[in-house]
């Protein structure tokens, strides 16, 4: 049995919390309308900086990946492209090929501007972080006597 | 031509006899044959390659992927569409058509590729004709 310190305890956690938030109706709330459908699937994390969004793309290769913003939204597109098979026959065909593009709204306190993202092993990670000013600050209290 | 990409739900393994804890999916998997060899292709996004095995025994192939766990520290679900896990799927082989000890594997982008050479007596070949 994996304790909880373990990398793997780590991982049934998190396999834990992404069912919950799965199954929550706040799924919904994201982007106003149920968008699981849309391909590739995301999942959206919080960092102690800003927000992760994750998504699975395998097969494709990184150059076939881009990324744009404007304004709060941002569009990942691209194309995953059935590798050349012109000798041989097919036993079994599973694997889904073609284009995909998929917009999400994020919120004001995120910086686009200084997103960063990178595709390693067929996952896609975009990070971006909060703006400076949604960090807590102080609030002086000027005192009127 | 091409199509838009539809999303298509990951399966969870139901037989719980995996080397690893945590939960396992079904990679999508193609399968091609040529003249020489047999090409298997699975999903695999987020498996480095240190977490990859394929094994072939008792004509069984077995294409098993870990996910890092690592790649997930101090992140805090808000929005998610689907789950992580490790991958596993087994395939039975014909008995004797393949060369164990020739069996290649490689990692690229997430997609596992597996060539499993035929064995040399079932490759085709042309029979030679005679004239009279």
């Amino acid at each position: 049995m994996a304790s909880i310190t373990s990398p793997w305890g780590a991982l049934l956690t998190l396999q834990d919390e992404l069912d919950r938030v799965l199954r929550s109706p706040r799924s919904a709330w994201f982007t106003g309308q149920r968008t699981a459908s849309v391909y590739p699937p995301i999942n959206v994390f919080e960092s102690k900086t800003g927000w992760v969004i994750r998504a699975e793309l395998p097969g494709v290769e990184p150059d076939a990946v881009q990324l744009t913003c404007e304004g709060r939204q941002i569009t990942l597109s691209g194309e995953r492209k059935a590798p050349d098979g012109a000798n041989g026959s097919d036993h079994r065909r599973e694997r889904p090929f073609g284009k995909f593009s998929r917009s999400l709204m994020l919120p004001e306190d995120l910086d686009l501007g200084r997103a960063e993202a990178r595709f390693h092993d067929g996952l896609l990670t975009v990070e971006v972080p909060h703006r400076p000013e949604a960090s807590p600050r102080r609030i002086p209290v000027e005192v009127q006597r | 031509m091409t199509t838009d990409l539809q999303v298509k739900p990951k399966e969870e393994v139901q037989a719980q006899e995996q080397t690893r804890p945590g939960r396992y999916y079904v990679p999508d998997v193609d399968i091609r044959e040529d003249q020489d060899a047999l090409w298997l292709r699975a999903d695999m996004p987020g498996v480095r390659q240190d977490g990859v095995e394929v094994s072939l025994e008792n004509d069984v192939l077995t294409l098993e992927g870990a996910v890092a766990p690592d790649a997930y520290e101090g992140l805090a679900p808000l929005y998610t569409e689907y789950n992580v896990g490790s991958y596993v799927r087994r395939f039975s082989l014909a008995r004797g058509r393949f060369d164990p000890e020739r069996v290649e594997a490689r990692l690229r982008n997430g997609v596992l590729e597996v060539k499993l050479p035929k064995a040399e007596n079932v490759k085709p070949r042309r029979i030679p004709v005679a004239t009279a």
